[in-house]
C-alpha cells in the first residue's frame, strides 16, 4: 500500500496565522500538512479555507483525535467525519498517532501512549484495520514522546512500531524531534531505533525545535530547530526513503523567513542522500 | 390597467412585492450570474497587483488612493505643514517633495505627481483633477481587459436596470396616482415599498463584481486574511504590505496599520471608512461626497 507514493518534498504544517506568508512564498512550500481537527463540523469560512488550500497546495492529512489505541475500538461519527475531510482534500496519504485519546468513553484531551505490549498491539490493530476500512487511502502512525512507560513493556517502542508495520500494513510518520525526546529521556540511541523499525515503511516526517524542560526535553512546537534535532533528521534521512517532511510550528512564530530557512535546511540534507530533488 | 386601477389596496400590495421581487431578481440573476462557472477560478497569485486588485475593488478611485499611498510612502508625497483647505474633514494637504528622477519613478506616476508640481491638494480633491485621473487611467489599462471577466459591463447594467425600474416604479406610480386622483391618502406602504425597491434597483445599477469577480477577491482577502490586521514591521516589504493590505481590503485596514496614511489621506481608521462605503455603493464613481453630485461628475472609468 506504501509503493508508488508521491516525494512531496518538505513543508508546513499549515496554521491559520501563517496563511498570507504561506501564499506569499509558496514557491518555498513543497506541501502543507493539514491537521483535520481544525476542519471538524467548521463553519463555512473556515471551509473555504480548506478549499483555497486544496486549490493551491499539494496536502497531506493529519488526525489528532481518532484514538487508534483505543481498547474499546474507534468513534465512528468522528472517523466518518474525518474520512469526508480526507475524500474532499484527496491527500496521498493521511496521519494519525500511535496513541489513546479516549478511554472508557472519556476524552483525555491529549496523546496518550500506549504499553507496548502484545495486547495493545492487538488494539490498535484492529482499529487501524477499522479505519482502513472506512479511508481507503495509505494511513501512516506517528511516534508519540512518552514521558512515562504505561504498564509492563513486553518489547522496545522500536520492535512496537516494527510489529505494527508488519501486522497492519501501515506506513510510519516518524517525528525525528520526538525520536530525539524519546532517546534523550529513555537512555538509547536513535541509530539503535533506526535500525530496529522497518526504514523503508518510513513515508513522512516531523521535524521541530525540541525545548529544554528542566534536565529533559519537551516537544512544545514552539521553538527553532535545534542541532540535536537536525542531527537526528540526518541520520533518519539517510537511513530511511521518506517521501517527504513537515516542519511542525505550532506557537511562538518567528519571522516567516526563518520558518522558510529550516525548510530549505531539511532540504538540503534530503538532498543530499536522494530523498527529494533540492 | 383598469384591473390595477380598481385593485383593492393589500391586494395590490401582494402584487407589487411580487413585481419588485421578480424584477430585482432577474436583475440580479442577469448581471451577477453570467461571470463564472465556465472559467476555472483563477490561482491566487503569490505576488498579486495591489493595483489590480484595488481596480476590481472599488475601480479607479480605488487605484487613486493606492497611488497616493505609494507615492507617499516612497516620500515623494507628503503633508504639507501648517496646510488646511478649511475642512478638516478633507483630510491633510498633500504636496509634492523634490522633483524624483525619472529613473526612480514610472512615467505613470511622474504624471500623478505633477498635479502637484504647482500646487497641493488634499487626497480627495486630487482623485478629482482631470490630470490625476487621466494618470490613473495610465495605471490602470495594463490588467484592465483581463479584469472584464470580474466585472458587470456598465452597458448591461443600463440595459437590465432601467427596463426593470420603468416597470417597478412605474406601475407604483400608476396606482400612486390613482389613489390620489381616488381621494385616498393611505398610500404609505406603497411609497415604502417604491423606496425599498429603488434603494434594490440603486444596488443593482452600481454593482460591480459580477460572481466571478466577487469570488476572485473573496479568495484574494481569504487567502491574505492575515494581512488585515496583522502589524506591518518595518522593513524592506513594508510598503509593499501596506498597498496589498490597502487593495485588499481597503482604508479601514490600512488605518489600523498606519495612523499616519489614514490622517494624510483623509481617512478614519475608526470607521468602517466612509470611503470605502461610498466606493462599494458608487462603484466607480466619486466616492467623496456620498451619491449625488459626486457621482454624476465622475462616471465610467472602468
Amino acid at each position: 500500500m506504501m509503493d508508488g507514493l508521491p516525494a512531496l518534498g518538505v513543508g508546513l504544517g499549515f496554521r491559520p496565522p501563517l496563511k498570507a506568508a504561506i501564499f506569499r512564498r509558496r514557491d518555498q512550500i513543497d506541501f502543507l500538512e493539514i491537521t483535520l481537527d481544525h476542519y471538524l463540523e467548521a463553519p463555512p469560512e473556515k471551509m473555504h479555507e480548506l478549499d483555497l488550500l486544496i486549490e493551491h497546495f499539494p496536502l497531506v492529512a493529519h488526525g489528532l483525535d481518532l484514538s487508534l489505541g483505543s481498547a474499546e475500538g474507534l468513534d465512528q461519527r468522528y472517523l466518518d467525519q474525518i474520512a469526508a475531510l480526507i475524500e474532499k482534500m484527496d491527500p496521498p496519504w493521511w496521519s494519525e498517532h500511535v496513541a489513546f485519546t479516549r478511554a472508557g468513553g472519556v476524552e483525555i484531551g491529549h496523546l496518550a501512549p500506549l504499553p507496548f505490549t502484545e495486547e495493545a498491539l492487538d488494539a490498535l490493530c484492529r482499529n487501524i484495520e477499522t479505519a482502513q476500512r472506512t479511508i481507503p487511502r495509505p494511513l501512516i502512525v506517528e511516534n508519540i514522546t512518552y514521558p512515562l512507560a504505561l504498564g509492563a513493556a513486553e518489547m522496545s517502542e522500536a520492535a512496537f512500531l516494527a510489529k505494527l508495520g508488519e501486522r497492519s500494513g501501515c506506513g510510519l510518520l516518524l517525528d525525528a524531534t520526538n525520536l530525539f525526546i524519546n532517546s534523550e529521556r529513555w537512555g538509547y540511541d536513535p541509530a539503535e531505533f533506526l535500525a530496529t523499525i522497518p526504514c523503508e515503511g518510513v513515508v513522512q516526517l516531523h521535524f521541530v525545535g525540541a525545548e529544554r524542560s528542566g534536565d529533559g526535553w519537551a516537544d512544545s512546537h514552539r521553538r527553532p530547530v535545534n542541532e540535536e534535532v537536525w542531527q537526528v533528521l540526518e541520520r533518519v534521512l539517510a537511513s530511511c526513503p521518506a517521501k517527504g517532511a513537515i516542519l511542525e510550528r505550532d506557537a511562538d512564530f518567528p519571522q516567516f523567513d526563518d520558518l522558510l530557512g529550516e525548510l530549505q535546511r531539511a532540504r538540503e540534507i534530503g538532498g543530499r542522500y536522494g530523498r527529494w530533488e533540492t | 390597467m383598469a384591473t390595477i386601477a380598481n385593485m383593492y389596496g393589500p391586494d395590490f400590495l401582494w402584487l407589487y412585492a411580487g413585481v419588485i421581487v421578480c424584477a430585482l431578481g432577474a436583475c440580479w440573476a442577469l448581471l451577477y450570474l453570467p461571470g463564472g462557472g465556465a472559467e476555472p477560478p483563477r490561482p491566487v497569485s503569490q505576488n498579486p497587483d495591489p493595483y489590480e486588485i484595488a481596480y476590481l475593488r472599488g475601480g479607479e478611485i480605488e487605484v487613486g488612493r493606492l497611488a497616493l499611498i505609494e507615492l507617499i510612502e516612497e516620500g515623494w508625497l507628503h503633508e504639507k505643514v501648517g496646510g488646511s483647505m478649511g475642512k478638516p474633514s478633507a483630510g491633510a494637504v498633500l504636496r509634492r517633495a523634490d522633483t524624483p528622477p525619472s529613473s526612480y519613478v514610472a512615467a505613470s506616476k511622474h504624471k500623478l505627481l505633477e498635479q502637484f508640481s504647482g500646487s497641493a491638494h488634499t487626497a480627495r480633491a486630487a482623485l478629482k483633477l482631470d490630470g490625476f485621473r487621466a494618470a490613473v487611467a495610465d495605471l490602470v489599462r495594463p490588467f484592465a481587459s483581463q479584469c472584464e471577466r470580474f466585472l458587470v459591463p456598465k452597458d448591461s447594467r443600463n440595459m437590465i436596470v432601467l427596463p426593470a425600474a420603468v416597470i417597478v416604479l412605474g406601475l407604483g406610480a400608476f396606482k400612486f396616482s390613482v389613489a390620489l386622483a381616488a381621494g385616498r391618502s393611505n398610500v404609505g406602504f406603497l411609497l415604502i415599498f417604491a423606496a425599498a425597491a429603488s434603494f434594490g434597483l440603486w444596488r443593482l445599477g452600481t454593482m460591480r463584481l459580477n460572481r466571478a469577480g466577487q469570488e476572485h477577491l473573496s479568495r484574494l482577502q481569504e487567502a491574505f486574511e492575515e494581512m488585515r490586521i496583522a502589524p506591518i514591521e518595518p522593513g524592506s516589504d513594508s510598503r509593499e504590505k501596506l498597498m496589498l493590505r490597502y487593495a485588499l481590503y481597503g482604508a479601514a485596514a490600512i488605518g489600523s496599520a498606519s495612523i499616519a496614511h489614514a490622517a494624510m489621506l483623509g481617512l478614519n481608521p475608526n470607521q468602517s471608512s466612509a470611503w470605502d462605503s461610498s466606493s462599494s455603493s458608487c462603484g466607480d464613481s466619486g466616492g467623496d461626497s456620498g451619491c449625488g453630485g459626486g457621482c454624476g461628475g465622475c462616471g465610467g472609468g472602468e
